[in-house]
């Protein structure tokens, strides 16, 4: 069952990254992310983590391709339309990638088996993670400094993107 | 005055500041103040040749305290018979220098700031008995006179500075190479001071320092390893000095060069590189110097260096550059005599470092006068000038004279001296340095004739004789130049020790 | 629990001073108003003065904060070099024309931001920690490489930072993710282990995760430190960001790559249990990459004429110099460890000299910018005469990145040099020293066009008067004052240095 999962998933964001990658018409490359986005969360329920599946539905699905395709709507129609012929000399590039990937999994599986790691459904991380975030001696200074991130990264876009609005008018 | 040396070196320093600190605009205060500042270490170093005693074997006036600890670099400073003279004309031409810049208009508070900088990191190298400090005094020489040549050169200003440049970088690169040599050697045997000059000829001709805790029994590549480290150093100071073939810079960079930067460079840039090989190449590898094969080889570019630039001067149309040419030939007499490693050799290698420093400073004086007046410098485009510029015509025989050897001119003693050193080995290279003289002689006398006797040019017959400044800059050379042909023991004298102790060093 | 968190926050003193003063420059930016942008500054420099203080003032007996944190001798180096740079960028960006007034005010947090992220960067040694840094200080980057807008090419300059930088931390953390599924740990000691154990005990799989796993972690630090071949943002950022940026780039942002890529060579391969092929196989790589780039570098220096891109391709050449250091740590063997501390005395070093000399050559750069609009080798010619202290500065700044005495620069490379030799690189110490001669070349072209080329008039430029202006063009003095002194004067630096060195 897991198995099956597995590649039903993987298979969901290989093909949708694919799709997003070559499609001609950008609405449905957009589209395309949603169905690999997707994929990847099911793989990280696969392995356990509902919590990061989670996020990733709510956040990049719901969010963040949303707000994808606001600005492919918004944006003039001839942008919108890509020619396939540029991205050919990608091909290769993005096989050896995948030969790699292949590669690289294929020594990394019976290492996480042996040590036990996890490979179906165990038990609720949600309040882990909570915990974890929290905990001065685990990851609280790290999520602490994302906020300041956040912030900082806010205040630059902001003035990045109003500045963009003087220059219009 | 236990710190007579550091005043010496460091006193133009307090000049530089006062002058960063004028407005621009104040040239006249600036030449003063330039002035002042080169007279005090003048006058320093005069008291200095007085105190030093000459009966007294070893350093003087030393001053020694470490400096980095994690090194072993020392500030040390010391003086012997070899470098007494050097210091104090040193002090004499860069003061003289000064004088002769006061024509100079543009960027006047630069220049001098250069000017002085420039005394700093030469008379920082002949005080230095630290290799490390050696080094960096050395090229404290280096960017000052870049921007003297590139900035207040003449037309191809640009090209001379960048090709002076790079050839005393290249030679500096190696002196760096062969310090680095030095000191991996003395620290790998746990000596504590390894850039210490004293300390490393002690080591190096007591056969305690070989390099073989560095490389299988000494050798590298055949050849043992501090015969390498002789040879990068040797290199370093003969690109300095110049000796074919690496004498093409000079040239370019004397001609391109302002007159009172062709005096400094002439009288004491170039005696660093005979300094050089006499303290550092003879005094601290004196074995591998005496070896037959190095000595000959020394001698043979000396030669080469004397009559190739006897002969290239004599072909010379431009009158900067025949003495330019005649400075390549004067400076071989240096390397044959301290190649030949008996008391009259190198005595008159020492000696000829100074009058050399003397009648080419002088020389080029000459040369700035006529160039001031005429705007060029073709010895054929003069002619008579002996009939209006009286005062000038007397200065330069004076010059010429010393520089051609001429009997009662130092010139004459040192030469001579040299000869007769090299004849007691080297027969036959003594008997073809005379060619060399001969030649000297004639073009010098020929370039007399030239520019100074037969029918005066017409266009020459407002030609203004000497100004007093001018005067003031030239005539103690002049003096100079009689004084040491007459009364040579005064020099002799100063260097006796000094030169006795490297000829036994040499010689064991 | 509540006194242990204090005990935390105390040791993140530095930390907290910086991001007090990110948020105090944005509330004061909305009381102040537009106007007085330079007030915003000068708390900014306030805040960064305070950072410093909290800094000196930390003991040099090694705490630990978050369990992620180890606030050692070499975290204080370190963050004193980013903070101080910080500092000087701050102070810069406050006088630079080119960034509007209106958009000033912004620019301090940005810049600070940034110090913040290196700080921890080269703080932690924890993987987590060490992600959150670097995102903070690259995105920090990305917006003010991006600053001028309207400026077409830094606004290229942000777009290809941005693509470059978030490919290469990509890759990084597909690296790291390699490491964690490894050791099942994100503490670099406990990933050295797990290194060491797969190396010596493992097959040809497992040989290959530590091999491409350390390549793609390498790609996301060479990317930070700008060396071969991760080098291609560099020249076109360097040359469109506003001036400052470029120099904290240059500056802060290498020196914290650096710190970050010393750590994790020296915990991660340099523990005592590695196996010493692997090490040697590693440190080939590295000797081979500090060549090409120092040589990448150089020689295509010698061909550019926009001063700002000279000087960014002078800065790929001297992280070739910096990576010969690395390449001298991993020389160590199980039983001499002592190549590790001259590596890593010979880099904290040479980043010292850099950091003077780079911070000052910039900022003569912004000056020369600033007053006279100029740029290219063309416009400089002849500006010596005009500016005669920004020029003789930038002549001694120039000469200590060549390496000629009496400047920082010599001893640095004195030093890098002695290391490469004690360790038998010998090929890598020639290959450095051609390198210096190629680039004497090119940065003498800079001083021979400021003092050497054109008409030695004055030439009338923009006036800046002012406090501030004072202050950026006396931070220059003072740096250039610094050049010489600690050329001469080096043994405070040195044991500095060596305190510093774990």
């Amino acid at each position: 069952m897991l198995d099956f999962m597995f590649i039903f998933f993987a298979s969901l964001a290989l093909l949708g990254g694919l799709l997003m990658a070559f499609h001609p018409n950008i609405v449905h490359s957009a589209f395309a992310l949603v169905a690999a986005l997707f994929g990847v969360a099911g793989l990280y329920w696969t392995l356990g983590a509902d919590f990061l599946g989670a996020t990733q539905v709510l956040l990049y699905v719901g969010g963040i391709t949303v707000l994808l395709l606001f600005a492919v709507m918004l944006s003039t129609r001839d942008a919108a339309r890509i020619s396939i012929a540029r991205y050919a000399l990608m091909a290769p590039i993005v096989g050896l990638l995948g030969a790699f990937l292949v590669t690289t999994g294929k020594a990394l599986v019976p290492i996480v088996r042996a040590a036990g790691g996890a490979l179906g459904p165990t038990e609720p991380t949600t309040e882990k993670i909570g915990n974890l975030f929290m905990d001065p001696t685990a990851f609280m200074l790290p999520f602490e400094i994302l906020a300041v991130l956040l912030l900082v990264v806010l205040v630059g876009a902001i003035t990045l993107a109003r500045r963009g609005e003087e220059d219009a008018a | 005055m236990d710190q007579l040396l550091s005043f010496i070196i460091f006193s133009p320093m307090i000049g530089l500041l006062a002058i960063m600190f004028m407005p621009k605009g104040s040239k006249e205060a600036i030449r003063a103040i330039a002035a002042a500042a080169t007279f005090v270490p003048f006058l320093l170093s005069t008291i200095l040749w007085f105190q030093f005693d000459s009966s007294v074997p070893g350093m003087q006036f030393v001053e020694r305290m470490p400096w980095i600890d994690a090194l072993g670099v020392e500030y040390y400073l010391g003086i012997d018979g070899l470098s007494v003279p050097l210091v104090w004309l040193t002090g004499l031409l860069l003061f003289l220098g000064t004088f002769a810049s006061f024509g100079i208009e543009k960027g006047v508070k630069g220049y001098m700031m250069l000017l002085l900088l420039l005394e700093v990191g030469i008379n920082g190298v002949f005080c230095s008995l630290d290799l490390f400090l050696f080094y960096v005094f050395w090229e404290v020489m280096l960017l000052p006179m870049y921007f003297l040549i590139g900035v207040w050169g003449g037309p191809r200003r640009e090209y001379a500075a960048i090709k002076f440049f790079l050839y005393t970088l290249a030679g500096s690169v190696l002196m760096l190479l062969g310090i680095v040599a030095l000191y991996l050697a003395a620290s790998g045997q746990g000596v504590a001071t390894p850039f210490s000059i004293p300390v490393l000829s002690e080591l190096v001709s007591s056969g305690q320092l070989t390099g073989n805790n560095l490389v299988d029994q000494g050798m590298l590549l055949g050849w043992p390893y501090l015969k390498w480290i002789f040879v990068v150093f040797f290199i370093g100071f003969a690109i300095k000095v110049p000796v074919v073939p690496f004498h093409t810079w000079l040239p370019d960079a004397h001609v391109e060069a302002p007159t009172p930067i062709s005096v400094i460079l002439a009288g004491i840039l170039l005696k660093l590189g005979t300094y050089g090989i006499l303290r550092i190449n003879l005094g601290m590898f004196p074995q591998i110097a005496s070896e037959p094969a190095i000595a000959y080889t020394g001698a043979i570019l000396g030669l080469v260096a004397i009559v190739y630039g006897a002969f290239v001067a004599m072909a010379q149309t431009d009158f900067k550059r025949m003495v330019a040419y005649s400075s390549v030939s004067h400076m071989g007499y240096v390397l044959l005599g301290a190649s030949a490693f008996t008391s009259a050799g190198l005595n008159g290698a020492a000696m000829q470092m100074f009058t050399h420093g003397t009648s080419s400073a002088l020389l080029f004086l000459i040369v700035g006068v006529a160039y001031d007046r005429a705007h060029h410098r073709e010895i054929e485009g003069f002619g008579g000038l002996a009939s209006v510029a009286p005062t000038y015509t007397g200065i330069t025989t004076i010059g010429m004279f010393a520089a051609l050897g001429l009997p009662s001119m130092s010139g004459f003693i040192s030469e001579a001296l040299v000869i007769i050193g090299t004849w007691q080995v080297y027969p036959l290279l003594a008997s073809i340095a005379v060619i060399g003289i001969v030649i000297t002689a004639a073009f010098i006398l020929w370039t007399m004739q030239r520019v100074f006797l037969g029918p005066l040019n017409e266009k020459y017959k407002d030609f203004k004789d000497v100004t007093p400044r001018e005067i003031f800059t030239m005539a103690p050379l002049a003096f100079l130049c009689v004084l040491f042909g007459v009364l040579p023991m005064i020099l002799l004298d100063k260097m006796e020790l000094a030169i006795e102790s490297l000829r036994q060093l040499l010689n064991a | 629990m509540s006194e242990t968190l204090a005990s935390h926050l105390t040791a993140l003193k530095p930390e907290i001073w910086l991001t007090g003063t990110i948020l105090v420059m944005l509330v004061l930016d909305l009381l102040v108003g537009k106007r007085s942008a330079r007030t915003v500054g000068v708390f900014g420099l306030i805040g960064i003065g305070g950072a410093m203080w909290a800094l000196m003032n930390q003991s040099s007996v090694p705490v630990r904060a978050f369990g992620l944190i180890s606030i050692d001798t070499y975290s204080i180096f370190f963050r004193a070099l980013i903070i101080s740079a910080t500092g000087i960028v701050m102070l810069h960006g406050m006088v630079f024309r080119g960034i509007e007034d209106e958009t000033r005010a912004e620019f301090g947090p940005m810049l600070v931001g940034a110090a913040l992220g290196a700080c921890l960067l080269v703080s932690t040694d924890n993987l987590i920690m060490l992600l959150v840094g670097m995102e903070l200080l690259s995105l920090c980057s990305y917006v003010m490489a991006g600053w001028q807008k309207k400026e077409r090419r830094s606004a290229e300059a942000g777009l290809k930072y941005l693509v470059y930088g978030a490919m290469a931390s990509g890759l990084m953390l597909f690296g790291f993710s390699l490491l964690y599924g490894l050791s099942g740990s994100m503490w670099m000691p406990e990933i050295a282990l797990a290194v060491s154990e797969a190396w010596s005990l493992g097959d040809a799989g497992q040989h290959m995760i530590v091999v491409i796993a350390s390549t793609l972690v390498f790609v996301g630090f060479g990317f930070k430190i700008s060396a071969f071949p991760f080098h291609f943002w560099a020249p076109d950022v360097y040359e469109g960001s506003p001036t400052p940026v470029t120099s904290m780039l240059a500056v802060a942002s290498k020196t914290a790559g650096f710190g970050v890529l010393i750590r994790f060579v020296d915990t991660v391969y340099l523990d005592l249990t590695i196996a010493e092929d692997w090490l040697g196989r590693f440190g080939y790589v590295i000797a081979v990459l500090a060549a090409i780039t120092m040589t990448y570098g150089n020689v295509t220096a010698v061909k550019q004429n926009n001063i700002k891109r000279l000087l960014a391709y002078s800065s790929i050449a001297h992280a070739g110099y910096l990576l010969m250091g690395v390449a001298v740590m991993t020389t160590a063997t199980v039983d001499n460890r002592a190549a590790v501390g001259i590596g890593m005395e010979s880099i904290l070093f040479y980043l010292v000299s850099y950091y003077i000399a780079t911070l000052g050559a910039f900022g003569c750069a912004m000056a020369f910018a600033n007053r006279f609009g100029a740029e290219t080798l063309e416009d400089y010619e002849g500006l010596g005469w005009s500016s005669p202290w920004i020029g003789a500065c930038f002549i001694i700044f120039l000469t200590s990145l060549v390496g000629l005495p009496p400047a920082i620069g010599l001893i640095g490379k004195w030093l890098l040099f002695k290391a490469t030799l004690s360790v038998g690189l010998d090929w890598l110490a020639v290959i450095a020293a051609l390198n210096a001669a190629v680039a004497l070349f090119y940065y003498f072209k800079i001083a021979r066009a400021l003092f050497l080329r054109g008409d030695t008039d004055y030439q009338e430029g923009l006036a800046s008067k002012g406090v501030i202006p004072g202050l950026a063009h006396l931070s220059l003095i003072v740096l250039a004052i610094f050049t010489v002194y600690f050329g001469l004067m080096w043994d405070g630096i040195m044991e500095w240095v060596s305190e510093a060195v774990m």
